[in-house]
């Protein structure tokens, strides 16, 4: 299963005129099979670590190492990943844009029995022929969740995959995730900013704050979890408590945060 | 009345106009002759064989010149677009071509090409490249960057981005060049045919213009508006199919 090493990453955006850190020499590891989620106020980085861990983003120093054991990988192998919105190709049914997913993985069943599994299982058994517009937003984002899922991949990235879904879709899903981790369990990276969501799914929760990790949190209770329960409660207001503590959103921070000078 | 019926309301009008200035004499039948003199002259040269003669000539050249430019035109515009590169290098050689008329071009191109098909099959590549090129470009520099990350994402290869992403990414774009492409390569193509040929919508009427036939010159005139018409409804239709996916809604209160 893939490990993951990241070594000082650094990463400053110019965006009009404002250099930002969006990495501040980030260290971290992530273990084999893990789902590590990532907490933290919206521009804390989040995203960034995201994209430069799937490669859409290069750092300007640092480095990502990937491993299977101890043996060094050249990439993160194959990867799902659930955009903030659901970057479905609007030209293809629900169906196609699965099928497009599929098209580089070796896969033991049928491409098509694959695609119906997993829609099934985000509850759009019916809409396979449907166009991303004929969807709800709530059913789009579904969609593109079953299409991290159905590659079955290596390194699943999760980039708040449930922040657009109405409350109850959104604890169904949660649990969706939860009972999927207990039959294979992949390394996996949920950025969220619902620290009871963090909490509920994660093996460790990393709080970050102006692009850098303030906190890990490890979250060592059994699953299934329940997620009213005293135990989980504890680990959320311990989380909380580090955020209100460490990452002060101020009005004085954030400029700072914008002029690092 | 039916709202589709509206669009040709207006030339109904215009021809019973026409009609009636001629009937009451208000017009001078030498400069611009009854419409039944020139449905008379259409029928008769058709009968002579002479319209189809034309028009077969005409749409022959503009359909030959149009494909050629249209696949030339989407292939450099696709290449262009992948490759940041050949763009700056293409850049001015390009604007300059571009802001040329082509018909300033047509004698040289006589000089090169003669005056037989390919000096016309020239100015029509001149003047219908640069719409389908322009816009095929631009289709394919609005493609969404999210989704071409997206294909990233999913391990797609330079060939399958561009089959899946950015060529039905651009096709509405591709769609409008093509449209106006054809328009300009239509136009081109009459005026070349005006200055130089033996055959053809242009030729028959600088011919008839020569001998005063007022009536043959319309006959002209309006086979080349019916037909350009004909040809624009078929793009519309052609792009409403192939982009239906642009015309649904999105539903916002779910179906579930």
């Amino acid at each position: 299963m893939l490990r993951i090493v990241l070594e000082n990453l650094k990463k400053t955006y110019v965006t009009g005129g404002e250099t930002i850190r969006a990495l501040n020499d980030v260290s971290l590891n992530v273990r084999p099979g893990e789902l590590l989620a990532i907490v933290g106020y919206s521009g804390c980085g989040k995203t960034t670590l995201l994209r430069h861990v799937a490669g859409l983003d290069r750092p300007d120093s640092g480095a990502l190492r990937f491993f299977d054991g101890e043996t060094p990988l050249n990439g993160p192998g194959r990867i799902g990943y659930v955009f903030q919105e659901p970057r479905l190709l609007p030209w293809k049914t629900v169906y196609r844009n699965l099928e497009l997913a599929l098209r580089h993985v070796d896969v033991s069943a049928a491409p098509d029995r694959i695609i119906h599994s997993v829609l099934a299982l985000v509850g759009l058994a019916a809409f396979a022929d449907a166009y991303p517009a004929e969807l709800s937003g709530g059913m789009a984002q579904r969609a593109s969740l079953a299409r991290a899922l159905c590659r079955d991949p290596d390194l699943l990235l999760m980039d708040e995959p449930l922040g657009a879904l109405d409350a109850l879709t959104r604890t169904h899903l949660q649990m969706e995730i939860a009972a999927i981790r207990q039959v294979r369990p992949v390394t996996t990276l949920f950025v969220t900013h619902d620290v009871s969501e963090a909490v509920y799914l994660a093996d460790r929760v990393v709080v970050m704050d102006r692009g850098g990790i303030v906190h890990v949190e490890d979250v060592t209770l059994p699953y299934p979890r329940d997620p009213a329960g005293v135990e989980l409660a504890e680990v959320k207001a311990r989380v909380l408590d580090t955020i209100m503590r460490e990452c002060p959103l101020t009005l004085a921070s954030i400029r700072l945060f914008a002029n690092p000078s | 009345m039916r709202r589709h019926m509206l669009p040709f309301v207006l030339p109904v009008v215009l021809v019973a106009a026409w009609a009636l200035a001629s009937a009451a004499g208000k017009l001078n039948p030498y400069l611009m002759p009854p419409p039944w003199e020139v449905w008379d002259a259409g029928v008769d040269l058709a009968r002579r064989g002479l319209l189809t003669k034309h028009i077969q000539a005409s749409l022959i050249r503009v359909f030959v010149g149009f494909s050629v430019t249209a696949v030339c035109a989407c292939v450099l515009a696709l290449i262009v677009h992948l490759s940041p590169l050949l763009h700056d290098t293409l850049r001015h050689v390009l604007t300059v071509l571009r802001v040329v008329p082509p018909l300033a071009a047509i004698p040289l191109l006589i000089l090169w090409f003669g005056i037989d098909e390919a000096s016309k099959l020239a100015v029509i590549m001149l003047a219908s490249f640069f719409p389908v090129y322009m816009n095929v470009l631009t289709a394919l520099r609005q493609t969404d960057r999210r989704f071409v990350e997206m294909g990233q994402t999913l391990g797609l290869t330079t060939g399958e981005k561009i089959a899946h992403i950015f060529v039905p990414g651009a096709l509405p774009g591709v769609i409008t060049g093509l449209r106006l492409g054809f328009g300009y390569s239509w136009r081109a193509l009459i005026g070349a045919e005006l200055i130089a040929a033996s055959a053809g919508l242009g030729y028959m009427i600088t011919e008839a213009g020569e001998m005063a036939r007022t009536d043959r010159v319309l006959v002209g005139i309006l086979i080349i508006a019916v037909l350009g018409a004909a040809f624009d409804a078929l793009f519309t239709a052609l792009a409403r199919r192939w982009t239906a996916w642009q015309a649904l809604t999105v539903d916002d209160h779910g179906r579930v």
